[in-house]
């Protein structure tokens, strides 16, 4: 099977990174994993990943909204599709997530577990509308808001 | 008359003292008769009286001069003066040194009659005036002592007070809210109050209050301080009149910083468990999803790996849960605790018996090095083995495959002093503070998929303390770590030797 792309897991969980990795490489994607947001950072610079799923929760409590932000701001990574995957309830939200800005520089926020067949449909859309390196970012593509 | 009425007569003239006292007792008056000023002085020392009829000229003490000494002694006493010599001066000059009238001679009982009950009337009214006066001062009196009291109250509250006039003037205000506040209210008052706070809250609160339209009641609200540091809680109430109108407002400030604070470590600890208690359900969740699904293939190693590890989440999140229930009784202080003589030797095999099977199947040895003679400690004994359960459990998962745990015990100042030692990863010196904080774990390649509740030590902290005792940490990483642990002895004494 032809390689369809290469996808950085970030989780600090290694279950959801094992679950992923297999389902992601059963269906024909080259996986790199990290299970920090640092060593997440120093994978995708050394990798350069089609598109990136992480965690939020890992060391710190917004560890994965911070790691979005820097992905953004580097000019070797801000083009990445980035998908983020929580456990952190709903209700609780508005406590932990307290963006400086108004949004959080992601694709898609979902809500673990993310069913398999839900996950690699998320990863084929994110990836078709992917930006181009050095094009112009355009975080509203498929923007989304925590909660939405 | 409220009673029966006491007049002394002063006279050198027998006739007229006589006369005076027939007279006057059969009206009903108790009469007292002195011959001359000084038996009369002496007369009104031993008893009062209400009116006293007094000679002008007798020899000795003139009448004027005892009108005087009379009045000193008692200042509503009423006196009539007898006068042989009816002329308008003696009436004068007796009326100027505190007589009230004069009785002309020769009189007639009718006109004795009617001086008397004339002076009478007047020393009721006296009496009265008086009556009322000193009735009055002890109101006063009262008054004061009632304010200095609220004042006193005021001022050592520690919520801020503040009360204004119904024109929104500042009108009193106690330290705690001069503090709160940062009142610059040092000018006279009253002043506004907009002019002494800089929180503009605070005067719009009172604004409203005393506005006519308000509703009868108190507004609360939350302000932050003028430090922005602190949360205050602003209830505000207007005074009201008989007629129900404000004639003021009272302000009373709480500084709430302190819940506000605990109200936050509060939802980030339920924040906290509820992430918890959810990502175990999840990466179960998630494996059952692959299975079920066959997202991943048909590679039969692959799923029974799955399963066992779906099957360890699940044991890990009911671990999490016993631990999370013990914590919370630990943290509120509900475990009821027997302190008795416990055996460390007979705690440490019980652990021991507890963690096991996972050191057999990881082929670690354990080592107990107690001596005999130790003595024994003065605790509960469910939570001592408890606690090296824990301290065990964590020796052998995080142990290298065949690696040794290790216990030794010796006696320490007040203490017995117990080292839990293995040879397993180490802790990394950034880790060692936050070691025994709840839910905090060390993450590293290692220990990734090492199923643990992050609470294992935070229990052993509590349960420490709560024994009065301390625990510490020493480790290096690649080598091993030693947790040990200070608990006081039965006989609070060092061990025999």
């Amino acid at each position: 099977m032809a390689i369809k792309g290469k996808i950085l897991l970030i989780d600090d969980d290694v279950d959801f990174v094992t679950m992923n990795r297999a389902v992601l490489e059963h269906c024909g994607y080259q996986v790199v994993a990290a299970f920090g947001g640092q060593e997440g950072l120093e994978v995708a610079l050394r990798e350069l990943p089609d598109l990136v799923v992480m965690d939020v929760m890992m060391d710190e409590t917004t560890e994965g909204i911070d790691l979005s932000k820097r992905f953004r701001v580097d000019p070797s990574l801000c083009h990445i599709p980035i998908i983020l995957l929580t456990s952190i309830n709903r209700h609780f939200r508005p406590l932990s997530f307290r963006p400086d800005d108004r949004w959080i520089p992601v694709d898609r926020l979902l809500d673990k577990p993310v069913k398999p067949q839900q996950l690699l449909d998320e990863i084929e859309t994110a990836l078709k509308s992917r930006r181009l390196p050095g094009g112009e970012v355009n975080h509203g593509a498929a923007g989304s808001r925590p909660g939405s | 008359m409220e009673r029966q009425a006491r007049v002394l007569v002063v006279d050198d003239e027998k006739g007229i003292r006589e006369g005076c006292r027939r007279v006057l007792q059969a009206e009903g008056f108790r009469v007292a008769v002195a011959t001359n000023g000084e038996a009369g002085l002496e007369l009104a020392r031993t008893a009062g009286f209400d009116l006293a009829l007094i000679d002008v000229k007798m020899p000795g003490m003139g009448g004027i001069e005892l009108v005087r000494q009379l009045q000193q002694m008692d200042p509503a006493l009423v006196s009539v003066m007898i006068t042989g010599y009816a002329t308008i001066e003696t009436a004068i000059d007796a009326t100027r040194n505190g007589a009230h009238d004069f009785l002309p001679k020769p009189f007639t009982p009718d006109e004795l009659m009617a001086k008397v009950e004339k002076g009478l009337e007047r020393r009721w009214l006296m009496l009265e005036a008086q009556r009322l006066r000193q009735e009055r001062e002890r109101r006063l009196l009262e008054i004061s002592a009632e304010k200095s009291r609220l004042l006193t109250i005021i001022n050592c509250m520690q919520d801020g007070v503040l009360v204004t006039n119904r024109d929104g003037q500042l009108v009193l205000h106690n330290p705690a809210a001069r503090a709160m506040l940062q009142l610059r209210a040092d000018g006279p008052l009253p002043q506004p109050v907009e002019n002494c706070t800089p929180l503009p809250e605070i005067a719009a609160l009172v604004a409203s209050v005393l506005s006519s339209a308000a509703p009868e009641g108190m507004l609360s609200q939350e302000v932050q301080g003028p430090d922005g540091q602190r949360t205050l809680m602003a209830n505000v109430a207007a005074v009201r009149d008989e007629r129900s109108e404000a004639i003021g407002a009272v302000t009373v400030v709480r500084d709430i910083t302190g819940l506000k604070k605990l109200e936050r470590a509060k939802s980030q600890f339920v924040a906290m468990v509820a992430h918890e208690l959810a990502a175990p359900l999840a990466a179960i969740k998630g494996y059952l999803d692959i299975l079920i699904g066959g997202a991943a293939g048909d590679d039969p190693e692959q799923h029974r790996q799955m399963l066992e590890r779906s099957r360890d989440r699940a044991s890990a999140l009911l671990d999490l849960i016993d631990d999370l229930l013990e914590d919370s009784q630990l943290e509120a202080g509900h475990t009821s605790r027997r302190f008795e003589s416990v055996a460390l030797q007979e705690a440490i095999a019980d652990a021991w018996d507890v963690v096991r099977p996972h050191a057999e199947a990881r082929k670690i040895s354990f080592l107990s090095a107690l001596p005999a003679n130790l003595p024994p400690l003065l605790a509960d004994r469910g939570e001592m083995v408890r606690l090296f359960t824990n301290l065990l459990s964590n020796a052998v998962k995080y142990n290298r495959e065949g690696g040794a745990v290790r216990v030794e015990a010796r006696p320490d100042p007040n203490y017995l002093r117990v080292d839990v030692a293995d040879t397993g990863l180490g802790i990394p010196e950034e880790s060692l503070g936050r070691l025994f904080e709840e839910f905090y774990r060390v993450k590293s390649a290692e220990t990734r998929s090492i199923t643990g509740t992050g609470l294992g030590l935070s229990i052993v902290k509590r349960i420490v303390e709560a024994h009065n005792g301390h625990v510490k940490v020493e480790s290096r990483v690649g080598a091993g770590s030693t947790f040990s642990v200070f608990l006081p002895t039965m006989d609070g004494q060092p061990g025999h030797s």
